[in-house]
């Protein structure tokens, strides 16, 4: 018997769980920034969306995490994981929004390359308090890729499910 | 659980779940969608006030006044009317697109009268001229202004925070403390002139160009304490409404 892989098995189930989270990304996004410029005028868009962008990420990564325990507790929580690794790949296109809007913002046009910049435009390294959080942002964001790219059959067969175990347990360094 | 959805079975590539499953996911949503609002909200209002600072991008105007090279690049533009017996003037400093100073495009213009185009950047009483590159033309090829008076305050010392001036006065907003650090130090390093920022104890603030001893740019020798808040002993100069702080880096202290 052969086995031959497409790129997502679609069926109405997770059709519906993608719109369901598409509309709640548009909704987040819509209300965050929309209430951003209500209430501060002064904020400028790119801003914001930086912003929101990444409280959205942040979020969405607490919501893929809670739902494992949640179906440990209960398999009524189960449809919530059948479709989860969408949700985990669509928080890393979020987090690689805010990543890049924010390279983008505070490091390109300057005099050094940005990827460069993000790691020497701030040396307080021995410091705590000052100590650059943005080189951390990145660090975590290489991790969600590898995880977002791994988000198959495909590769969990090829890694072994060992190896990409470890590979996806990353998600609590990131 | 009653009996009939402990015996519910899921099974994801169905069409449907069972009725029971099906009710306590949409339950199990709606739960999550109104956490997401609320946190949403919350986020927002719990913002920091932005300043009332302004960056009119993509609106270039055309400028005219004297350039000013020393210590920091400066147009100063005679406004309409004037001040007691003397005409009144206004000074925007200058600094190139991106994150870059003037120094090369003012190069060679100082003291001379001058046509530029540029987009203007402010935020309370300072003004700023991000200027479009190859738009400056001298206007009376005859004319060169001397230096003008510099009136002396003395030695001062205050507490306060160095900024990068171009985002500070209205490109990025906020355009301080340590979220905006990288970019400052990014800034300051491509040679836009530092900003010493400081407040009262009633929150106002006052701002005064960061300048060596000698008069001269600083922007390497401040990158270590951008962002920070820092006790700066130097010689205040006014000219005409800006404060210049002529200081030693070296003698910066940290403060927390």
């Amino acid at each position: 018997m052969s086995h031959t892989y497409t790129s997502i098995g679609w069926n109405r189930q997770k059709r519906v769980y993608d719109l369901t989270m598409a509309a709640g990304v548009v909704v987040y996004l819509a209300l965050f920034v929309g209430l951003g410029s209500a209430i501060h005028p002064n904020a400028t868009a790119e801003t914001l969306l930086i912003r929101g962008f990444g409280t959205l990420a942040l979020l969405t990564l607490h919501v893929v995490l809670i739902i494992g325990p949640l179906c440990r507790l209960s398999p009524r929580f189960l449809p919530l994981l059948y479709n989860r690794r969408h949700l985990g790949v669509a928080m890393f296109l979020m987090a690689l929004t805010h990543g890049a809007f924010s390279i983008f913002q505070f490091h390109a046009l300057g005099a050094l390359n940005p990827l460069v910049s993000v790691f020497v435009s701030n040396t307080q390294y021995s410091s705590l308090s000052n100590f650059p959080f943005q080189p951390l942002g990145l660090a975590a964001l290489v991790i969600l890729f590898l995880m977002a790219a791994t988000s198959h059959d495909f590769w969990l067969t090829q890694l072994t499910a060992p190896a990409w175990k470890r590979l996806h347990m990353l998600v609590y360094v990131a | 659980m009653n009996l009939n959805e402990r015996e519910e079975f899921y099974v994801g590539y169905l069409p449907k779940a069972p009725a029971g499953v099906a009710r306590h996911t949409r339950k199990a949503a709606l739960a999550i969608a109104i956490g997401a609002v609320a946190i949403a909200v919350l986020l927002v209002m719990g913002q920091r006030r932005f300043a009332e600072s302004f960056f009119e991008f993509g609106n270039a105007r055309e400028f005219e006044g004297v350039v000013s090279e020393y210590p920091v690049p400066t147009l100063i533009a005679q406004k309409d009317g004037q001040v007691g017996t003397q005409p009144a003037f206004s000074y925007y400093a200058l600094v190139a697109e991106g994150k870059h100073g003037a120094e090369a495009i003012v190069e060679g213009f100082d003291g001379r009268r001058v046509k530029l185009r540029g987009t203007l950047i402010h935020r309370e009483n300072t003004a700023m001229i991000e200027v479009v590159p190859d738009s400056i033309k001298i206007t009376n090829p005859g004319f060169s202004a001397a230096n003008r008076p510099v009136e002396n305050l003395g030695e001062q010392t205050f507490a306060g925070e160095i900024v990068d001036s171009k985002c500070y006065l209205g490109v990025m907003n906020p355009g301080h403390t340590k979220p905006h650090r990288e970019c400052a130090s990014l800034c300051i390093r491509g040679g836009v002139p530092p900003l010493f920022v400081v407040r009262d104890a009633e929150g106002k603030s006052a701002v005064l160009w960061l300048v060596s001893e000698r008069g001269q740019p600083l922007n390497q020798e401040v990158l270590d304490f951008v962002a920070e808040p820092v006790e700066i002993t130097g010689r205040v100069s006014q000219n005409g409404d800006q404060l210049f702080l002529r200081a030693d880096p070296r003698s910066f202290r940290r403060i927390h």
